[in-house]
C-alpha cells in the first residue's frame, strides 16, 4: 500500500492550490476528487453543442492580479487572462447604459449621463477603493486571519484600517446609497457589491463592498475557459511528483488514536497519510467523514451553527449560431466589448425586491448578469459562433415546492430569463442553437461542498467570516482534530477563486511540519505589515 | 527553431495515443501528446449530462479495458482507476412476452492479474436458461462456450494483440480455417445467416444478431470478420464480464495521462495539429494551428483517423496518388442513436420476478422479431423510416455505481442502431430525436411498465452529427472511426499499405481505431502500434518482459 504525506480531499481551486504548494515543498501529495474532472468550480464543459466550451461555474476571475500563486506557480506562462472593457454594463429600459471601466475617467463619464455628482464622486471613490485594495484588502486575502481583538487594534492604528472598519459596520445598501445619488449608479454598484450573494441589508462584512466595487472594474476572463487554471495547477502538482485522482468518493477520514491518518473510500480502499487536508465544507468534513463521536460537544455546536447561503444561482448557458446584437449598441458601441452585462433592473429597489423574492423562494421574470465569452475569447466557440450565459440569483428551495421542484421548473424559468434578455438582445431566440441550465439544485448535485447551492461554501455572515470562518476552531486552517486541516472556501478568506484559502493553508501546514516555505512572502503582505494593518 | 522538442510527438490524445505514448515514454523516448480538444481521452469522454450532477459517458461506456496490456503494464488500478463489474449477470436479454435470459460471465476477472479463473458453473447457469427456449440451443451454447474457452479465445487474443501479418502472409482467421478449428462458411456468411445457422430459437438468433451489431455496428445483412464472430459467440455465452469505469469513462484518460506524466511524458490540450512537417521524406515535427512548431526528433504517431492523416496531416502533396485514392474509398457510415436518460425511479422490469439479476449493465431488450431484424429493418431504414422496433441496448450505470447520478436518482444509456448515415444524411438524424425518444419511452414500458413519461427527468442525445463534430475522427458519428465491415478489417484496415501501423512516410506511424483491430476502448491499436515501433527502433519487447505470449 502506497502512503502519502498529505491527502487532500477535493481538487477544487483551493485543494489544487494547497496541493501544488505542498508538492513543491517536497511533500508526497495525493488529491482525491469526487467528480470525473478536477477543478471544483473551475469547470469548462462541452455541454451544449460540440466545440462550444462553457464555464459552467466560475467565470469572472476576481483576484488574478493579486494572487501570489500566479507568480509562484508560473501560471501566467501557460494561461492567458484578458480584461475586456467595459468590465460591467447595465442596460436600462429607457435605452441608456451605464458602464464601469478600469479607467476612472471613462467610468465617471458614463456616470455623468445620470448625475454630475456621481461622476465626480467616482473620481474619488475609484482611486480610494483601489488604495484600500492595494494596502489592505488584497494583502489580507493572502495571510491567515488574526483574532478579532487583535484585528480591532491593528485597524484602529491606521486611517485605512479605520475606514475599513467604518465600512464593515454598515450595510452594502447604506454604503452604495451614500456614495451615489442616481438610481442607475445605485443599481449598478449595489449589483456589483452583492452579485456574489452578499446580503444588501446586513452589517458586519461590508469591508467586502469596497473590494467588490473595485473588482467590478477588474474582472478577468480566462482564455480557453476557467478550467485552464485548474489544469495548470494540476500539472504543477504532477511535475512536483504529486498525484490527483478523480471520481474518488470518501467514506470516512480514518481516525487512529484521535488523529486523522488517512481516508477510506466507498469501495473499501484505504489510503494512509501523515495529514489530511479537507477542501470541502465543515459538514462533510466533520460529520460525514470524521464522525461526531470523535468531536468535542462544544465544537459540534459551533459546526451546527454554520449556515449555507440564503441564495444561489440559476444559470442559462447558450450556444449561439451568430453574434448577439445589442439593442442599445447604436448609441453605445462599447456594448460589443462589454465583459459582464447586467439587464432587467432599472432601480436599486428592483434589485432589493428581487433579492427579497429569492430569499422567500419565489421565482419571477426579472434581471440577471449576462456574458458572451466567445466575443472576447475565440477559443471557446467555432469561428463565427458564440457562447453566452445568463446568471441570476435564485432560491435553492422553491416556495410551495418539493425536493424535485427544480427538475420541473428549470425550463419554465429559463424561458423567463430569455424573455428578459430578448428585450436587450433582440436576436437571441433566432441565434440560439441549444442551451444548458444549471439550477441551485444542480450546483449542489454537482459540487457537494456547495450545500443548498452555496457557491461560497457557506454564507458571508459576520459570525462566520474572518477569524470566525467557519468557526474559531478551524479558522487557522488546523482543526481540533489532530492531523486534519481545512483549506477550502469555508475557511478564510472564503470563496470566489481568490486563490487565498489554499495558499494560506499551505503556509500553515508547512509551518506545522517544520518546512521552510519555498515561496516568498508577497510584497503586498509585507507592505501591509509594515503599515501595521496585518 | 521549434518551440518544443520530443523524440516522439503524438498527434491526438485519444486513449490509443496515450497508450502508445506511455510505452514510448517508459522505453526511453521523450514524448509530447498534442490534443485538439480541451480534454484528452478522445472517446474516453464524460460530461455532466443531461444535467449537472449526472455523469454521461458521451462515447465509450461499456468497456473491457481490463484486457488492455496497458492497464496491467502501467498498473492503472493503482493510479485511481477503478473498473466496476456488476455483480450477478453480465449480459441479459428481455423480451416483451416476459421471457428473459441473464448470462453470467465465464471468467472471474480481477484487476491486478491477467490469470482469470474459468467458471464452468456459470456456463451451467447460462445454458440452463437457454434450455427454456430450446434444448438444442442449450447444447449448442455448451459446446460453443467450451470451444471458445479451449481454442478460440487464445486465437482471438492473439489476433487482437498483434499487428496483422504483412500482406501475403496468412492472418489468424485463415490459419484457424486451415487448421479446421472453425466452420469456414462463417467467414463469408452475413451475421443473420450465422445466427440462423447456429441457433434455432428466435431468442438466441435475435440475441446473436444484436450483440454482433453491438461489437462493430454492422447490420444482420452484412458479414462479420470471422475473429469478431468468434469473439461475439464468446461474449454471448457469458465470456468476459463487461465493466464500467467508476465515475465515468473519462477516468481512463486520466489514468493513462497520470502514467504518461509519471513516465516523464507530457500532454497539451487545445493544441490542434495542422501539419506534420516533412523534409526529405521524413517527418521532422509538427505545426500547430496557432503556428507553433514542435520538433519530432525520431517519429510522429497519429492517433487520428486515416482521412486526417492523408488528407491533412501528411497532405496529398506528400502522398502517392494511389494511396490518396484508396483513402477516398474508405467508408465510415455506421449510424446509431446514443441517448442518455436520467430519471427518478429505477426501471422495474417484469422479468425480475423470474430473473432477479436481469437488470444488468449490458441489457438487450428486443421485440422477438428476428426475421424482421434480419431482413426488413435494413430495408425500412433505407426508406428513411424510423425504427419500428427499438433494439435496445440499455445499461443502468447508477445502479452499479453511485457516482453516475445524484443520490436517489438514476440514469441509463439507451443505444440502438439506425440507417447508414451517408444514405439518409446527417440531417435526417437531426430531425428524428423527439419521435425516437417517444418511441423509446413507449417500448421501454413493454419491459418496465414504470418507465412512463413522468419518471423521466431529461434526455440527452449524442447525435451522429454531435459525435462527428466533437471527435473529428468519427465522421458520420462512426464510433469505430471507419466501418468495421469485413472489407476494412485485419490486413485491409484501413488500407493494406498502412495495416501495420506505419504510413508511407518512414517515421510516421498510426495508432488510432482506424487501425486493426478497430474501435472500442481496449487500447489494442495503441499497444500494437508500439509493438511495430519497438520493432523498428529496437525498443523493449514489453510482452516478453511481462512474461506474456503477446
Amino acid at each position: 500500500m502506497e502512503t502519502f504525506d498529505v491527502i487532500i480531499v477535493g481538487a477544487g481551486p483551493n485543494g489544487l492550490l494547497c496541493g501544488a504548494y505542498l508538492a513543491k515543498a517536497g511533500l508526497k501529495v495525493l488529491l482525491l476528487e469526487k467528480r470525473h474532472e478536477i477543478g471544483g468550480g473551475l469547470i469548462t464543459e462541452e455541454v451544449t453543442v460540440p466545440n462550444f466550451l462553457h464555464d459552467t461555474h466560475a467565470i469572472y476571475m476576481a483576484m488574478i492580479d493579486y494572487a501570489p500563486a500566479i507568480k509562484d506557480l508560473q501560471l501566467a506562462d501557460n494561461i492567458k487572462w484578458i480584461s475586456p472593457e467595459p468590465v460591467m454594463s447595465m442596460h436600462f429600459s429607457d435605452g441608456r447604459v451605464l458602464s464601469i471601466y478600469p479607467d476612472y475617467e471613462r467610468t465617471s463619464k458614463s456616470l455623468a449621463q445620470f448625475s454630475a455628482k456621481d461622476a465626480k464622486a467616482y473620481l474619488e471613490i475609484g482611486p480610494r477603493f483601489a488604495e484600500l485594495m492595494d494596502k489592505f484588502l488584497a494583502p489580507a486575502t493572502y495571510k491567515p486571519p488574526i483574532p478579532t481583538f487583535e484585528t480591532v487594534i491593528k485597524m484602529e492604528s491606521h486611517e485605512i484600517g479605520r475606514e475599513i472598519t467604518e465600512y464593515s459596520g454598515r450595510t452594502p445598501k447604506d454604503i452604495v446609497f451614500s456614495l451615489f445619488e442616481s438610481e442607475q449608479a445605485r443599481a449598478l454598484f449595489l449589483y456589483a457589491a452583492c452579485m456574489w450573494g452578499l446580503d444588501p441589508e446586513i452589517e458586519g462584512v461590508s469591508y467586502l463592498v469596497p473590494l467588490l466595487i473595485n473588482r467590478a472594474s477588474q474582472y478577468r476572463l480566462t482564455i480557453g475557459g476557467a478550467h485552464r487554471l485548474a489544469h495548470w495547477m494540476y500539472k504543477a502538482i504532477y511535475k512536483a511528483g504529486g498525484r490527483a485522482w478523480t471520481s474518488q468518493r470518501i467514506k470516512r477520514i480514518i481516525m487512529e488514536d484521535g488523529k486523522a491518518t488517512g481516508v477510506e473510500l466507498i469501495d473499501g480502499e484505504i489510503l494512509k497519510s501523515k495529514i489530511v487536508v479537507s477542501s470541502v465544507d465543515p459538514y462533510q468534513t466533520f460529520f460525514k467523514y470524521v464522525g461526531e463521536q470523535h468531536l468535542e460537544p462544544d465544537f459540534v455546536t459551533r459546526l451546527n451553527d454554520y449556515e449555507w447561503e440564503s441564495s444561489s444561482h440559476f444559470v442559462y448557458h447558450m450556444a449561439l449560431n451568430e453574434a448577439p446584437q445589442f439593442k442599445h449598441s447604436e448609441k453605445y458601441p462599447d456594448l460589443y466589448k462589454t465583459f459582464i452585462h447586467v439587464v432587467g433592473f432599472d432601480t436599486a429597489q428592483e434589485l432589493l425586491d428581487h433579492w427579497k423574492n429569492v430569499k422567500e423562494g419565489e421565482l419571477h421574470q426579472t434581471g440577471f448578469n449576462c456574458c458572451f465569452p466567445s466575443i472576447h475569447d475565440p477559443v471557446v466557440a467555432p469561428k463565427g459562433k458564440h457562447t453566452g450565459l445568463m446568471s441570476q440569483h435564485a432560491p435553492y428551495g422553491i416556495k410551495g415546492g418539493d425536493a424535485d421542484s427544480w427538475y420541473r421548473e428549470r425550463e419554465i424559468h429559463g424561458e423567463r430569463c430569455v424573455n428578459v434578455l430578448e428585450k436587450f438582445v433582440p436576436n437571441i431566440r433566432n441565434i440560439m442553437l441549444r442551451h444548458y441550465i444549471t439550477t441551485p439544485l444542480d450546483i449542489e448535485n454537482k459540487l457537494w461542498d456547495m450545500g443548498k447551492g452555496s457557491i461560497k461554501q457557506g454564507a458571508y455572515l459576520p459570525l462566520q467570516m474572518g477569524y470566525l470562518r467557519p468557526n474559531e476552531y478551524c479558522s487557522q486552517y488546523a482543526t481540533p482534530v489532530p492531523g486534519l486541516y481545512m483549506c477550502g472556501a469555508s475557511v478564510y478568506p472564503g470563496g470566489l477563486v481568490t486563490l487565498g484559502a489554499g495558499y494560506n493553508a499551505a503556509g500553515r501546514i508547512v509551518e506545522d511540519l517544520g518546512i521552510t516555505p519555498w515561496w516568498p512572502k508577497p510584497q503586498i503582505v509585507a507592505n501591509a505589515e509594515e503599515l501595521g494593518l496585518l | 527553431m521549434a518551440d518544443k522538442s520530443y523524440d516522439a510527438v503524438i498527434v491526438g490524445g485519444g486513449h490509443h495515443g496515450l497508450v502508445t505514448g506511455c510505452y514510448l515514454a517508459r522505453n526511453g523516448m521523450s514524448v509530447g501528446v498534442f490534443e485538439r480538444r480541451y480534454e484528452i481521452g478522445g472517446g474516453a469522454a464524460s460530461e455532466d449530462l443531461p444535467l449537472s450532477g449526472w455523469v454521461r459517458d458521451t462515447h465509450a461506456h461499456f468497456i473491457r479495458f481490463f484486457t488492455s496490456p496497458a492497464y496491467h503494464d502501467f498498473k492503472l488500478y493503482e493510479k485511481g482507476l477503478k473498473l466496476i463489474f456488476p455483480p450477478g449477470a453480465s449480459n441479459s436479454c428481455l423480451w416483451p412476452d416476459g421471457t428473459a435470459i441473464a448470462m453470467k460471465a465465464l471468467y472471474d476477472v480481477k484487476a491486478d492479474t491477467t490469470q482469470w479463473p474459468y467458471l464452468p458453473e456459470n456456463l451451467e447457469y447460462n445454458a440452463k436458461q437457454v434450455a427454456a427456449f430450446s434444448q438444442k440451443d442449450a447444447e449448442t451454447c455448451y459446446e460453443l462456450a467450451q470451444k471458445y474457452h479451449n481454442v478460440w479465445k487464445h486465437y482471438v487474443d492473439e489476433w487482437h494483440l498483434n499487428p496483422p501479418p504483412p500482406q501475403g502472409e496468412k492472418d489468424i482467421d485463415e490459419l484457424l480455417i486451415e487448421r479446421g478449428l472453425v466452420n469456414p462458411a462463417w467467414a463469408t456468411m452475413d451475421t443473420g445467416s450465422v445466427a440462423y445457422d447456429i441457433f434455432e430459437s428466435p431468442q438466441l438468433r435475435e440475441y446473436y444478431m444484436r450483440l454482433a451489431q453491438g461489437h462493430t455496428g454492422i447490420y444482420p445483412s452484412q458479414p462479420q470478420h470471422l475473429m469478431i464472430t468468434l469473439h461475439t459467440l464468446g461474449s454471448m455465452l457469458g465470456g468476459l464480464p463487461i465493466s464500467i469505469s467508476a465515475g465515468g469513462t473519462h477516468n481512463i484518460a486520466h489514468a493513462l495521462q497520470r502514467a504518461l506524466m509519471e513516465e516523464g511524458g507530457d500532454f497539451f490540450v487545445l493544441s490542434e495539429v495542422e501539419k506534420i512537417i516533412i523534409k526529405g521524406g521524413r517527418a521532422t515535427g509538427i505545426k500547430l494551428a496557432d503556428g507553433t512548431e514542435i520538433e519530432a526528433k525520431k517519429l510522429v504517431v497519429c492517433d487520428t483517423n486515416v482521412y486526417q492523416v492523408v488528407n491533412k496531416l501528411i497532405g496529398h502533396e506528400n502522398t502517392p496518388a494511389e494511396i490518396v485514392n484508396k483513402v477516398k474509398k474508405v467508408h465510415s457510415d455506421m449510424g446509431a442513436w446514443w441517448f442518455w436518460a436520467c430519471y427518478h425511479q429505477l426501471p422495474q422490469y417484469k422479468h425480475q420476478a423470474t430473473h432477479p439479476d436481469c437488470l444488468t449493465q449490458r441489457q438487450y431488450m428486443m421485440p422477438l422479431k428476428p426475421d424482421w431484424f434480419r431482413y426488413e429493418q435494413y430495408e425500412e431504414f433505407k426508406r428513411g423510416q424510423l425504427p419500428k422496433y427499438i433494439y435496445f441496448h440499455i445499461s443502468h450505470p447508477s445502479y452499479f455505481d453511485p457516482r453516475y447520478a445524484p443520490e436517489g436518482k438514476h440514469s441509463s444509456v439507451v443505444e440502438f442502431y439506425g440507417p447508414p448515415v451517408s444514405y439518409v444524411g446527417v440531417e435526417w438524424y437531426d430531425t428524428c430525436d423527439p419521435a425516437v425518444i417517444e418511441r423509446c419511452i413507449e417500448q421501454w414500458q413493454w419491459y418496465a411498465p414504470n418507465m412512463t413519461k413522468d419518471n423521466f427527468i431529461a434526455w440527452h442525445n449524442t447525435s451522429v452529427r454531435d459525435m462527428a463534430e466533437k471527435l473529428i475522427d468519427m465522421p458520420n458519428g462512426c464510433w469505430t472511426q471507419i466501418d468495421m465491415t469485413n472489407d476494412q478489417m485485419g490486413q485491409r484496415r484501413p488500407i493494406p499499405e498502412y495495416s501495420r501501423y506505419k504510413t508511407h512516410i518512414e517515421n510516421v506511424y498510426m495508432c488510432s481505431s482506424t487501425m486493426h483491430p478497430g474501435g472500442a476502448l481496449h487500447g489494442f491499436c495503441g499497444y500494437n502500434a508500439y509493438k511495430r515501433i519497438a520493432e523498428d527502433y529496437g525498443l523493449e519487447k514489453v510482452w516478453e518482459t511481462a512474461g506474456r505470449p503477446f
